[in-house]
Parts: C-alpha cells; sequence; structure tokens
C-alpha cells in the first residue's frame, strides 16, 4: 500500500526524526516530496510505501506526536471546461504532473505524481486550476 | 494545372471539393507528390487557438429614452472607449474590470458570446440634444444593435521562443518562466499555423473570408507591426513577422472558441481560434500549405533582459519544440505551447468541415496585402 500525506508540524524540531522512526519502527518506505520548515514549524509532503496495517500505526504514532496527518488524494482540481489545452502548465510542474498526449495533443492530468507545490496556479492563463489543501 | 477560386466555388458549391487540414495533407503530399497533391486537393484548412492581446469589440448599445451620448462607459466594470457617437464604443481585450477582479475586457466578449448578460453604467456631461447624465442597465449579445469583434494584430507569423537566464521566477505574456532556463514557452501552432502555411500571403489579401472564433469573418487590412524583414529558414520567418486584422460577427461566435484569459503578473488576453482557407491554385502554394514542423524554426530569447533587443540565444524547430524538451548547452529545458494545438485542429477540422458541406465558400482578395513592411521603434525625445 502507498499513500501521500501532509503533515503539519507544530514544532521546528519534531521533523527530524520523523523519517527515521517511519523505516526503523513501521518499515515505512518514505519519500519526501515537499518540505517547508521554520521556526515555528512548517509542513512536509510525504508518500509513504509499507503494509496496511504499518501505514496505520504509523500514522496514529505521527498523531500523537501532535503532528496533524492529512492524506492527500486529488488535492489538485481542474475545470475541464474551462481548460483548453495551452499547456502552458506543463513545464512549470516539476514532478511533471501535466503531460500532453501526443496523440490527441490533450493536456493530462496525473493526480498520483502532484506533490501540491501550486507552481502551475500562477501558470494557467484560464484559471482552471484550485489546489485544495 | 493550376486553378482558379471560382473553379474551386464551383465544386464547393456542388459538395465535391476535396479539403484536408494543413496537417492531414503533409501525408497526401508525402504519398502523392506535389503535383499530383495540387492537382486533387482544393483547399486546404489552417488553424491556431491562442492568446491574442490586440484583439477588442465594437458594440452599438442602442439608445435609451431619453438618449445620452455616453462620454464614459463600463460595461461589467471594464472600460470602454467613449470618444466615438453617442452609443458605439470599443472595448478591448486587455482592459481590466474595475470591479470584478482577474477580469477584463477579454472576459467581457467572451461572457457576452457565451450569452451572459452583463451590466452597463454609462454617463456624460449632457447636452441639449442627449439630456441624460447617467444611465444603469444591463443587456445581452442579443439585445444590442451591432457587435463585432474588430482585432488589429491578430495570427502572428510565427513568434519568439521564450526563456529566462536569470535567478527569479518571471511573470511574461509568454507564459510562467522558471529560473535559470529551466523552462521554454512558445505560441505557435507551427505546421497548423495560418500564415506559416502561405508565408509570403500569396492568397490572402483584404476580404479574405475566414473562422473567426467560430463564426466567418475576414481579413480587413494587415495586422499592426506587420513585418517581412525577418531571416527565413525555408522560406519561413524565424520570428514575428506578417500579421493581420480580422473583423468578424460576435453573434455568429461560439464561447467554446473564444476564450478570456488571466495571465498572472501581465493582465487579460483573448484566446481566440482562428482558422484560414487556403485555395490550392498551383503546385507552388500546394507545397508551401504542406509545411512541416521540422522546417519551422523560431529564435529563443531571454525574457529577463528588459530591454527591447534581448539577446537571441538559439533557433530550434517546432518538432524540437514539441518533443517537450529542448537540448540547449548541454542542458535539457522543458517546453510548454502556450496556445492550444488541440483547438487549432479543432477550428482546422471546423472549417474544413464548412466548406466539405457547401456552407462556407472563398473569396478573392480584393486588394493584396503589402509585399514589405517594417516595425519602427519609437524613440524617446
Ligand atoms: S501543484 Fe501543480 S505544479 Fe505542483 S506538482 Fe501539483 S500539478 Fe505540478
Ligand atoms: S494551463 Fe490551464 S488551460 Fe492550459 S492546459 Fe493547463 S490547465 Fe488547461
Amino acid at each position: 500500500m502507498q499513500g501521500k500525506f501532509k503533515l503539519i508540524f507544530s514544532e521546528h524540531d519534531a521533523q527530524e526524526s520523523v523519517t527515521y522512526v517511519l523505516v526503523k519502527k513501521f518499515q515505512i518506505e518514505p519519500n519526501i516530496l515537499r518540505a517547508e520548515m521554520d521556526d515555528t514549524g512548517g509542513l512536509m509532503v510525504l508518500n509513504m510505501i509499507g503494509t496496511e496495517e504499518n501505514l496505520r500505526d504509523a500514522i496514529k504514532y505521527l498523531e500523537d506526536q501532535n503532528i496533524t496527518v492529512v492524506k492527500l488524494s486529488k488535492h489538485i482540481q481542474r475545470d475541464e471546461e474551462r481548460c483548453f489545452d495551452c499547456g502552458s502548465c506543463v513545464s512549470v510542474c516539476l514532478s511533471r504532473a501535466f503531460s500532453i498526449d501526443p496523440v490527441t495533443w490533450e493536456v493530462n492530468l496525473n493526480y498520483e505524481k502532484c506533490v501540491a507545490c501550486g507552481s502551475c496556479l500562477t501558470a494557467c492563463p484560464a484559471h482552471a486550476i484550485t489546489l485544495i489543501l | 494545372m493550376a486553378k482558379t477560386y471560382e473553379e474551386i466555388n464551383e465544386k464547393i458549391r456542388k459538395g465535391k471539393a476535396v479539403v484536408y487540414t494543413a496537417e492531414e495533407v503533409i501525408d497526401i503530399v508525402r504519398e502523392k507528390g506535389v503535383e499530383k497533391a495540387a492537382e486533387e486537393v482544393d483547399v486546404v484548412t489552417t488553424g491556431t487557438f491562442g492568446a491574442m492581446c490586440s484583439s477588442g469589440a465594437f458594440l452599438n448599445f442602442g439608445h435609451s429614452d431619453p438618449p445620452i451620448r455616453m462620454a464614459n462607459i463600463r460595461v461589467n466594470g471594464v472600460e470602454g472607449y467613449g470618444g466615438l457617437a453617442a452609443v458605439d464604443t470599443y472595448i478591448g481585450a486587455t482592459s481590466l474590470s474595475e470591479t470584478k477582479p482577474n477580469y477584463g475586457g477579454a472576459h467581457l466578449i467572451e461572457d457576452l458570446i457565451a450569452g451572459k448578460r452583463v451590466d452597463l453604467e454609462a454617463w456624460s456631461p449632457g447636452t441639449d440634444c442627449y439630456v441624460r447624465k447617467n444611465i444603469r442597465s444591463s443587456f445581452t449579445l442579443d439585445e444590442i444593435n451591432e457587435a463585432y469583434l474588430f482585432n488589429p494584430r491578430n495570427v502572428y507569423q510565427n513568434y519568439s521562443i521564450a526563456t529566462n537566464t536569470s535567478d527569479t521566477t518571471l511573470h511574461t505574456y509568454m507564459g510562467k518562466l522558471l529560473p535559470r532556463m529551466k523552462n521554454a514557452t512558445y505560441s505557435s501552432a507551427g505546421q497548423l499555423s495560418p500564415l506559416l502555411n502561405d508565408p509570403h500571403l500569396d492568397t490572402k489579401g483584404m476580404g479574405t473570408r475566414i473562422f473567426l472564433g467560430g463564426g466567418i469573418g475576414y481579413v480587413s487590412w494587415q495586422g499592426t507591426q506587420f513585418n517581412t524583414t525577418i531571416p527565413e529558414r525555408n522560406g519561413i520567418p524565424t520570428g514575428g513577422s506578417r500579421t493581420l486584422a480580422l473583423i468578424g460577427d460576435m453573434k455568429q461566435m461560439d464561447a467554446k472558441f473564444v476564450r478570456g484569459l488571466d495571465i498572472y503578473g501581465y493582465g487579460t488576453s483573448l484566446a481566440i481560434g482562428v482558422g484560414i482557407p487556403i485555395p490550392i491554385l498551383n503546385k507552388d502554394i500546394m507545397q508551401r500549405a504542406a509545411i512541416t514542423d521540422d522546417q519551422i524554426y523560431s529564435t529563443m530569447y531571454d525574457y529577463s533582459v528588459t530591454s527591447r533587443s534581448r539577446p537571441a540565444l538559439r533557433q530550434y524547430s517546432y518538432a524540437e519544440m514539441k518533443r517537450g524538451i529542448i537540448e540547449y548547452e548541454g542542458h535539457g529545458i522543458r517546453t510548454s505551447p502556450l496556445s492550444s494545438y488541440k483547438g487549432a485542429r479543432d477550428v482546422a477540422g471546423k472549417l474544413k468541415d464548412w466548406i466539405e458541406h457547401s456552407e462556407f465558400e472563398l473569396t478573392v482578395p480584393s486588394m493584396p496585402l503589402p509585399k514589405e513592411g517594417k516595425v519602427q521603434p519609437l524613440e524617446i525625445r
């Protein structure tokens, strides 16, 4: 099983050991997609791979550490009526969530690849994209 | 064997015209050779669907009772020009609404074409013949008199490729440009683009009937900044060169082909679908209409340079640009088109459909476009 999660920290030091514990204690394969930290805390977007049980336990552990855990799925949304397949969003998405179909020239969005960085929001001239966090 | 406009129109009227899009015809010419293709093919349709800032609408509101000579005009908060006769105005695509955020003339044009009701407010000093000093009302496209787009500069023949060598993100009319050349943007439809398939405008002139925003429009003049001095490669200019001024009835248009845009950090612009038919009168015209992306080149400029003359970095073909990644001095740069190639295809396809179904005949231009034109700078004196 795998899933993408947003972790919100209220204290700066809490995040340092998180990935270590996830690996050691819960045999989880974490992959940090995005991290923003400052003295007052911050957020981290993390992909976690592990068994269903381990994932559940890991999330419980994180929550016990006062970390808010939000499961991310389809947090990026595109208004298909507004989108006119211009492609402006494609090259600003460093995780390559957008791609152009070489046959139809439609601009496709792969939700799995999105790390919720928000870069595409200011690239879309049709205001077709919204980020729900 | 040469054909005439009239012979082609005769076939269109009988529903027998052979029509291909500028993309489809590439294979026809490859298979049959240019001579045979020129005999068989009557019309090639082109298309593009991207931002064209120099666009706008002339509207005539009709007279209220008592009437007003509108001097100061707002439609959905967007300023309309008040220097024409009493109830005529022109609303440009980039004019920003004072009341609605991220909304401008372009969005207003889209809303009107989509059949939406919009708010009108106007003021006047009042005259003996036009006593009213202000008016507040609303209208839809159907309720006003004339409404036509008149776009002073559309369908640029080719356009630059933009990148950014600086350390900060730039928000330009060429889209979002990431720092240190992490991406590059281009805006032409390449092998489908109207003016790239007839580079010296042999079949275009004033009065050429076209597809504009889903309705029928016409070429009315050369576009502003009409430029014939850009160096060519394979007979095609390697940067922005010729342009057209277009006119068309908004009441015939379809909101599917007209889109108000708000380019972050720049402002509003209008994306509009434009398709121009090319009559295949002879084999030279056939040859040029079959141009492919690998023969069309554009020049990449550094948009972090803010002076008028930006340094040219390199040239790339549209075949390279459309692969999604280009190479520059050993680095890969990801690319984004800014105009919709899918939309361009829809436009060319729709125009083809009209011609095949005898709904659209070709017009002989009443005057050719200039053979020469250059762009003069504005000197600060
Ligand atoms: S927010 Fe947009 S740019 Fe960022 S990863 Fe998701 S799709 Fe890509
Ligand atoms: S930039 Fe916006 S309109 Fe253009 S393809 Fe992306 S989502 Fe669609």
